[in-house]
């Protein structure tokens, strides 16, 4: 009896040992070093620094702007000139950027602001307004990028794992529609976010500019295929105000510390000599005596000498360099540059829209601050439009060859323009691995294996998922 | 919770009350013969007949005695038991990689290690790119009796979650002093060296030099070439001793050649002349003394070993002690303790980047003299002269231009062994204390406790004047930096049994064990490190940063699992056994709702030799059978997001982006077997047989599934995924000759596993595991075996190969299928003899299938590295690829490869050109030992002397990897599988071991 007594006891011991640890036990599951919630500003922050890196990132693995528009070319390793999209997963990569990295991001933003407490209620609706603006920014570069996208059913992991793809021009309407919606509702002489609006320090006057901007931008391009939303679209953001002066434009600025300008991360830290203006810029620049040559290259033996786009060009040493102007870690990213806006609005004009000026006043503006931007004296810079001014017999090349020009280093707003305007005309280099020059990404090889009944659809409903595919809104 | 109390006081009660029942009858405990007794999972000895799952023991002896010692007794397993599966890597310290009966969790698995019952962790580390080893290969070999291999769900059930994969039972051995009661002495001593196998290292081609295109792309001032410094390739200028040409050492002040022209030539010696021979010092000695219940054991081990690499090495001292003291007749103490403390410098870089392995395997001048660099290296790096002029002593052989001496790509190897190596020192500790009290004659109970912990502190260093790398906190390119790890991790067991043992009838009894275990792992890390380079050459501290530093990143989890089990062993007749456990764990990483799950396992086991009449040819028959179930819980933090900071910006805090999205309502994973097996001996043991059959499938696993990244995410924690597993294993154990002074033993592992990934999830068929450089990932695909190799393929037409006419090279077909990494069998063979004192023994181990993707041959071929790349006159003339145009006709594009490089490799084929089938059979072990007879030894004070000349690897007798070890992987786990890159030459490991006992 004893015995049993005994074994009873240590049998009541062990099961005592259950009770008692109960409690503690999925407590210890909570990280002590990491929150499981952020405050809505640093998610913003996370994502505009993530959108703005990555829209602007000149590496190989990322977007292609720069070959896309054959700004850049290559030295030793030639592939990417010569438009290979698959070893190096490039539409994976920025398709996961700009989806994960940084709309989900906002979209976390836009949960936590709910649950957050401000003091005046306008501010609480002007950072709302901030993270919606940059949300329809992150999806102007998606839909321009790869066309048709998941839009509509985005952003709900807990029900739908394949969300479907909407149709490009229907997603721009949709944006459209937002941005009219939105800027309606900024409080203009009330902040929105501080610090970490790493743009606008919340200024809700230039985001609402900014905003007109990206109007004007998905405007513009609606022209070939829908004139009349076009001429609304455009002619209703320029009325309402868009970005009119540098202090204007969307920068990002890095601090050179841990983040760092991506072209500085790519041409320096790096410490890596892997690309050089290409020869079309060259020529066409030295064809029109454009003194921003000398503040972008520099020169080999007296003359500027590009790469051969597609092609080896070796050695580096050969070849005329980008300067020391793109060399700086804390140079900001500017996505959207008062230079841009200025030439489409004179695009605008050309095309006989209400543009606020003449197409030669407003072409004349846009070089004027392209030159300025760049640091060229205004005696240069009217010397220079005095030999290349607008041309309106052919109005395309040449709003198209100075836009090309002055987006130079800003490769998705100078991708936008070659692919609408055509000019300057882009040849397809003799080892290319594509028919043409690309006109859009292909869609993310993840997505065949993660969405394929979806993305096959958008695939055969595009005309295929080729580079050589154009946009819907790309029709000459 | 209640429930739970309730059903475990029943249990408790109802064999408490069973147990009151048997006193009235007296108790015969039989002796257990000491042959045929293995011990099983908690540390409980059963003898090996009654055992209805396989398990397999290895001797210690059979353990290190044939072989030299590697330091690390995982790896000295290999081929020895079937259905275990070894991959022994060769980073400088790194891990072997364990896996038994096939991969059952979607992410890998290792199997379980238990110390005298006691879990240790193994788990392996590697941070970053670098292989800090697995942490059995601080056990001591010296202490260990034996292993037993628990290999199915049934042997390992009472070890629950943790023993789903296997599990490897190591036993310790207790203190014997000699026969007069005094101390025994042992003393060991072995010297190792090691001899690069060359069929596992490049054979360069010795015609062309550094260049992407056979043409000099500038001249000196002297009017002569400049070699094509910056072009990390050799698909250059054809040699010609009559040329002369500017090179890499016209530029070094301190070299004879400075300012002359040499002639175009091969270099005299190539990379292999970098390495050192391996050369490991192991002394170790024993005090012991006692007798069973009161016996004392202590070893100390010390391991000195010089690397293959330049300034390598490890130095390493373990100490245990084991007593074993009988305070009462009835109250049984055991204590054993191990610390091993290790120094480690210089451990080897795995993966591509920044790895000189990878420079010489993949990106290499053949006209580059490595002992040219070794030289450039020492006289450039004298403090006297070493200055930013000469990158601090970094004269590489890839400047940048004639004119930029910084390096494009590739440090100076000799720059990179001396300046940028890694430091570690880890300490181990594996206590356990333990009390027995015998209540009755057939009950007693245990408590114990141990405790395990091992702290880890690395250093990397990357010195001014190196080429720019990825490094630190951030992971941004620098020149320079320093970075610090500490990680500090421990498991503590509590455990409580109660072992009972009564006779139901004269021939049928029971035996058993009721019990309860609560175990805490912990894990306490940070890392942080400069930020933007170093400020002052040469001074490696957090505070000589140039840019501010990041917040260190710390990482700390505590998880608890608190379990119960119970056991029952019938025994009827000792002809016919029956096992039953049943055990129930809470774990704390799972949601309240779902954290408690319990499972049960049975089997059973027929001696038919004592059944039927067959003792003369066949002395023993048995059949066996099993089901058991393990569930599983998941890793620390799954439950919800965890933000972790990127950094400040402008002084705003910035984060990671949460990938996986975490999941509130986690299930546990279960894993369920079944195993047949059967045991036969013939002729008196002259032939031993044994057979196993399993099925094991895993659900609701824990697995982080990959979604569209349309859902904002790119994974999702779930439970989903079914895989099944099913194999074979045989152990075949042949003893030809036996006689009084010669036998002849032969052992026989071979096993097949065939695995299926079942489903994942609806509309989901592919997880990605791993990627690899070149374009291939490691999967796992429903429909296929775990380990499916995905990447470009051929695209074929009737066959052939299909050219793109556009540019004249093979057309890829991405994402196809292109091996997997799943062997189909593996197996070994063990011959020994022995004859009066001599012992001769060698095993032979062997691995069908496991295919491996090189990335060394995919970018080396078309670097122009291999001797296969310049055969002939290819190089010379245009080449027609063949294969087929797309419409069929054969194809008639040429090629040109003096303008515009090679027609080799990755720019010409697609990754399954360099996806290889994985066969190996190697000669693993190697042994000639001789025991001094005892007669020899009398009247000095060595009562035994063993000689022993070992080898290890000393032949690989087939693969069909080029170039490379086919099991050097890039480290353990789930960078064991399918990649070959960068890897060390593999080295035969010569040495004499001497063993003294006094």
């Amino acid at each position: 009896m004893k015995n049993i007594f005994k074994v009873t006891l240590i049998g009541i011991f062990i099961s005592m040992c259950f009770v008692s640890c109960q409690s503690d036990i999925t407590s210890l599951n909570e990280d002590p070093k990491h929150p499981s919630t952020l405050p809505s500003e640093n998610l913003l922050a996370t994502a505009l620094f993530q959108s703005s890196y990555y829209m602007d990132n000149p590496s190989v693995n990322f977007n292609n702007y720069r070959f896309f528009t054959q700004q850049w070319a290559e030295i030793q390793y030639p592939q990417e000139t010569q438009y290979d999209l698959v070893t190096r997963n490039q539409p994976r990569n920025h398709f996961n950027r700009m989806y994960v990295y940084s709309l989900n991001n906002i979209k976390q933003a836009k949960i936590n602001l709910q649950k957050e407490v401000d003091t005046n209620n306008d501010i609480k609706v002007n950072k709302l307004a901030t993270l919606e603006i940059e949300e329809i920014f992150v999806w102007e570069n998606i839909v321009d990028t790869y066309g048709d996208v998941p839009y509509s059913e985005t952003f709900k992991p807990d029900e739908i794992l394949t969300p479907k793809y909407d149709d490009a021009k229907t997603i721009y309407i949709d944006l459209i529609k937002r941005i009219n919606e939105v800027i309606v509702k900024v409080k203009p002489t009330v902040k929105g976010y501080g610090p970490g609006d790493l743009v606008y320090s919340g200024d809700m006057a230039k985001w609402t500019k900014f905003a007109n901007s990206i109007k004007l931008r998905l405007g513009i391009n609606l022209a070939d295929i829908d004139p009349a939303l076009s001429k609304a679209t455009v002619e209703s953001a320029i009325t309402a105000g868009v970005i009119s002066s540098d202090a204007d434009a969307y920068k990002f600025k890095y601090d050179g510390n841990t983040f760092s300008n991506p072209v500085y991360d790519n041409l320096v830290a790096s410490n890596r000599d892997d690309f050089v203006p290409s020869e079309l810029v060259i020529n066409t620049m030295n064809s029109l005596s454009d003194p921003r040559m000398e503040v972008w290259f520099s020169k080999v033996n007296g003359i500027y000498k590009g790469g051969v786009f597609g092609d080896l060009n070796e050695p580096y040493s050969d070849f005329s360099h980008l300067t020391e102007y793109f060399r700086s870690s804390t140079t900001a990213s500017n996505l959207l540059s008062y230079a841009e806006v200025a030439f489409l609005k004179a695009e605008a004009a050309a095309r006989g829209y209400a543009a606020g000026g003449t197409v030669a006043d407003l072409y004349a503006e846009a070089v004027t601050e392209s030159m300025r931007e760049n640091g060229v004296s205004t005696a240069n810079t009217i010397t220079y439009l005095a030999s290349n001014p607008y041309n309106a017999a052919n109005w395309k090349q040449s709003i198209g060859v100075q836009a090309w020009i002055a987006t130079f280093n800003k490769g998705f707003a100078s991708w936008n323009f070659t692919r609408r305007l055509d000019y300057p005309i882009l040849v397809n280099p003799p080892k290319s691995n594509l028919s043409s020059v690309p006109y859009r990404m292909p869609y993310s090889d993840q997505e065949y294996v993660l969405n394929g009944a979806n993305v096959q659809a958008a695939a055969n409903k595009i005309g295929g998922d080729k580079a050589t595919t154009k946009l819907f809104w790309d029709v000459n | 919770m209640k429930k739970l109390t309730t059903s475990l006081l029943v249990l408790v009660v109802t064999s408490s009350v069973a147990v009151a029942n048997a006193q009235q009858k007296k108790d015969t405990l039989k002796t257990n013969e000491i042959e045929g007794v293995v011990v099983t999972a908690l540390g409980i000895k059963r003898e090996k007949k009654s055992l209805g799952y396989a398990s397999q023991e290895i001797k210690g002896s059979a353990l290190s005695d044939g072989t030299t010692n590697t330091g690390n007794i995982a790896s000295q397993l290999s081929g020895k038991v079937a259905g275990l599966n070894v991959t022994t890597n060769n980073n400088f310290g790194g891990s072997s990689n364990l896996l038994i009966r096939g991969v059952k969790s979607l992410g890998g698995g290792n199997p379980l290690i238990v110390i005298d019952g006691s879990p240790v962790n193994n788990t392996y580390t590697q941070e970053k790119n670098i292989d800090y080893g697995n942490a059995l290969s601080d056990i001591n070999q010296e202490d260990i009796e034996s292993i037993n291999v628990l290999k199915g769900a049934a042997a390992s059930a009472l070890y629950g979650e943790r023993g789903l994969n296997g599990v490897i039972v190591i036993t310790t051995k207790n203190g014997k002093g000699k026969d007069d009661g005094s101390w025994g002495v042992t003393l060991s001593s072995s010297v190792n060296v090691g001899f690069i196998d060359k069929s596992t290292f490049p054979e360069y081609q010795t015609r062309y030099g550094a260049g992407y295109s056979q043409k000099f792309n500038s001249q000196g001032a002297n009017g002569l070439n400049n070699v094509n410094f910056g072009a990390d390739a050799s698909w250059g200028p054809k040699f010609d001793p009559n040329l002369l040409v500017n090179q890499w050492d016209y530029y070094d002040p301190t070299s004879p050649n400075y300012k002359k022209a040499t002639p175009w030539v091969a270099a005299k010696n190539g990379p292999i002349e970098f390495f050192n021979n391996p050369t490991t010092f192991t002394n170790s000695v024993t005090l012991e003394k006692g007798e069973k219940g009161k016996n004392i054991s202590f070893t100390f081990d010390n391991m000195l070993t010089d690397g293959l690499m330049p300034n390598s090495r490890i130095n390493k001292n373990s100490f245990s002690l084991k007593v074993n003291y009988d305070l009462t007749p009835k109250l049984h103490s055991a204590f054993y303790s191990t610390m091993t403390i290790q120094n480690t410098t210089g451990r080897s870089i795995t993966g591509y980047s920044d790895n000189t392995m990878t420079g010489f395997r993949q990106w290499w001048q053949t006209n580059v003299d490595i002992k040219e660099q070794e030289r450039a290296y020492f006289a450039n790096v004298n403090p006297s002269i070493a200055s930013a002029a000469n990158n601090y002593g970094n004269v590489s052989w890839n400047r940048k231009s004639a004119g930029n001496g910084s390096p494009a790509y590739w440090n100076n190897p000799y720059f990179q062994a001396y300046q940028n190596y890694t430091t570690d020192s880890r300490y181990r500790n594996f206590t356990y204390a333990q009390l027995t009290y015998d209540l009755l004659e057939n009950i007693s109970i245990t408590g114990k406790i141990s405790y395990d912990r091992s702290n880890l502190f690395a250093e990397n260093r990357l010195a001014v004047g190196s080429v720019a790398q990825a490094f630190g906190l951030s992971g941004n390119d620098v020149g320079s930096g320093y970075a610090r790890r500490d990680v500090t991790r421990s498991e503590t067991n509590y455990d409580v049994m109660i072992n009972y043992k009564f006779d139901i009838t004269d021939n049928i009894n029971v035996s058993g064990v009721v019990g309860g275990n609560v175990r805490r792992n912990y894990l306490n890390s940070i890392f942080a490190s400069t930020e933007g380079g170093l400020v002052v050459p040469g001074i490696y501290a957090l505070s000589n940063s140039v840019k501010p530093n990041l917040a260190p990143d710390e990482n700390e989890f505590t998880t608890q699992t608190n379990s119960g089990y119970v056991t029952a062993s019938f025994d009827f007749f000792k002809k016919f056994y029956i096992d039953g456990t049943w055990r129930i764990d809470q774990s704390s990483t799972l949601p309240s709702a779902n954290n408690v799950y319990n499972y049960p396992s049975i089997t059973g086991s027929i001696i038919m030799s004592e059944i039927l009449n067959t003792k003369n040819w066949m002395n023993f028959w048995k059949l066996r059978a099993n089901y058991a179930e393990v569930g599983g819980t998941a890793d620390p933090y799954q439950l919800t997001n965890n933000y972790r900071s990127a950094g400040i910006l402008s002084g705003v805090g910035i984060y990671g982006s949460i990938l996986s999205q975490s999941n509130p309502d986690l299930k546990p994973q279960r894993s369920k077997e079944f195993e047949i097996g059967t045991e036969a001996h013939f002729l008196k043991d002259r032939i031993t047989l044994d057979f196993a059959y399993y099925k094991t499938r895993t659900i609701d696993q824990i697995i982080s599934l990959p979604v569209s990244s349309g859902t904002g995410y790119t994974s999702k924690v779930i439970n989903a995924g079914r895989m099944d597993n099913t194999g074979y294993e045989v152990q075949l154990g042949l003893v030809p000759i036996k006689s009084k002074d010669f036998t002849w033993n032969i052992d026989v592992n071979w096993s097949k596993n065939k695995n299926e990934v079942v489903s994942l999830y609806p509309g989901i068929t592919n997880l990605l595991l791993n990627s690899f450089t070149g374009g291939v990932s490691l999967n796992a695909r429903v429909g296929e075996a775990w380990g499916t190799l995905i990447g470009g393929d051929y695209e074929y037409l009737n066959g052939q190969r299909v050219i793109d006419p556009a540019t004249g090279v093979y057309k890829v077909n991405a994402n196809q299928i292109i091996g997997n990494t799943t062997p189909d069998w593996i197996g070994g063979i063990r011959n020994s003899i022995s004859y009066k004192g001599f012992s001769l023994s060698f095993l032979i181990d062997m691995r069908k299938g496991g295919d491996i993707f090189s990335t060394d041959m995919y970018y080396g071929m078309d670097t122009g590295l291999y001797k296969e790349s310049a055969i002939g006159d290819y190089r010379d003339k245009n080449v027609i690829l063949p294969g087929v145009l797309p419409d069929g006709s054969p194809n008639n594009i040429s090629l040109s490869q003096f303008a515009t490089g090679s027609n080799y490799g990755y720019e010409t084929q697609p990754s399954k050109e360099f996806v290889y089938d994985g066969s190996y059979i190697k000669l693993r072990e190697a042994s000639i030992g001789y025991t001094f007879p005892k007669s020899l030894l009398a009247g000095t004070k060595i009562y035994d002397l063993k000689i022993a000349v070992v080898g290890r690897n000393l032949w690989i007798i087939h693969k069909n990897l080029p170039y490379a070890d086919p099991e050097a992987m890039v480290g353990g786990g789930i960078n064991s599988y399918g990649w070959s890159i960068g890897s060390m030459p593999t080295t035969r490991d010569l040495g004499v071991n001497v063993t003294f006992k006094f």
